[in-house]
């Protein structure tokens, strides 16, 4: 306690430092230095120290998904089964992934379509991040009038304690499926929830989406989901996700159960 | 004089606990700081991962007057990412 005191006082006397270089914040030029960084007299980045058993920032994950989806309104009400393979690719503060996936629908499998994406982070503070990114969907499921569409997304993540943020995003496709039976239009997600840490291995987040069909006939379609990530290790991880449809007479709901390996 | 008493502080910083450097910059003039923050974070650079947390930690609590978050960016990232993987195809489009 005494010690706290001590410290606080101290605080009080000296000006902050939020990027704790030795330079404070009111005249440091380059407030968020990362702090194995040795600066100038300005604040500003001279180079950087190298810890020595630090691993590069970059590392791959590989992840396998299984999906059962549940549609009250297909007049068979038959689940239908999927599976997928993501491949992520992190590059200090890019985010490159692959999916591929397979359907299993009314005994008929085939193939799914394949996304690419690319991921921007950008961290605003220690705080406060924004990932814009863009995507293509090639068309590899074998449906007539598949083609390639592509978007961009965005999503916003703010930490306002250590555990616990708050998170919104949106994602816009443009969609150039052709269908004779009905017009399509392209289709814009939007999301918003909370996210917890539990514990150091346990993760789980609450979510609001809102999302608008390709198909012009059908309604927004408003969902609530709910994540759970578990770490087993340094290596292993899984997850499972929970999606309900609200606010229709015929109910979707989903679940999604994926496991992963991180490689370094 | 001046040049003087910056190379004590830094001889002696070579000798001495993190409180005690800690202490030193933040007494040090303000325009000398950074060189003695830069001279700790070598130090904190050699030290083992537990007292390098330790380190950083009262240096926040110090410098920001609140404890250090030991958090992960790059798992959170991850977990982000992993979790945010849309399920477009079967839920929203049959």
């Amino acid at each position: 306690m005494r010690y706290l005191v001590i410290i606080l006082f101290t605080t009080s006397i000296y000006s902050l430092d939020y990027d704790m270089d030795g330079v404070p914040d009111d005249i440091d030029v380059c407030n968020y230095t990362p702090f194995f960084d040795r600066v100038g007299s300005n604040g500003c980045s001279v180079d950087r120290l190298t810890l020595p058993n630090d691993k590069d920032s970059n590392s791959i994950d590989i992840v396998l998904g299984y999906n059962i989806s549940h549609n009250d309104e297909s007049p068979e009400k038959e689940d239908i089964y999927s599976s997928s393979i993501l491949l992520n690719y992190y590059s200090n503060s890019w985010i490159y992934g692959i999916k591929v996936g397979f359907l299993d629908k009314e005994d008929k499998n085939s193939a799914d379509d394949t996304t690419i994406n690319i991921k921007k982070i950008i961290q605003l503070n220690q705080d406060f991040r924004f990932t814009i990114g863009m995507f293509i969907d090639i068309p590899t499921n074998n449906f007539d009038g598949n083609r390639v569409d592509y978007g961009i997304s965005e999503a916003i993540n703010y930490y306002f304690s250590e555990d616990m943020s708050i998170f919104a995003g949106g994602q816009y496709t443009i969609v150039n499926d052709v269908n004779n039976m009905e017009n399509i239009h392209n289709q814009f997600n939007s999301y918003i929830g909370i996210g917890y840490f539990v514990s150091k291995k346990i993760y789980i987040n609450f979510y609001y989406e809102n999302d608008r069909s390709k198909f012009y006939i059908k309604h927004r379609i408003n969902t609530i989901n709910s994540g759970l990530f578990y770490q087993f290790n340094k290596d292993w991880f899984a997850s499972l996700k929970y999606i309900q449809e609200i606010f229709d007479e015929d109910l979707h709901n989903n679940i999604d159960f994926q496991i992963g390996y991180t490689f370094w | 004089m001046k040049k003087f008493i910056l190379w004590i502080f830094l001889i002696s910083s070579l000798y001495s606990n993190i409180d005690e450097e800690i202490d030193k910059i933040q007494k040090a003039p303000i325009k000398d700081r950074y060189k003695l923050m830069n001279i700790l974070k070598e130090k904190i650079v050699k030290m083992k991962e537990e007292e390098r947390l330790k380190s950083i930690s009262k240096l926040k609590l110090v410098t920001q007057g609140k404890m250090i978050k030991h958090k992960d960016d790059k798992k959170r990232i991850q977990i982000d990412t992993i979790l945010d993987n849309r399920i477009k195809s079967t839920l929203k489009e049959d």
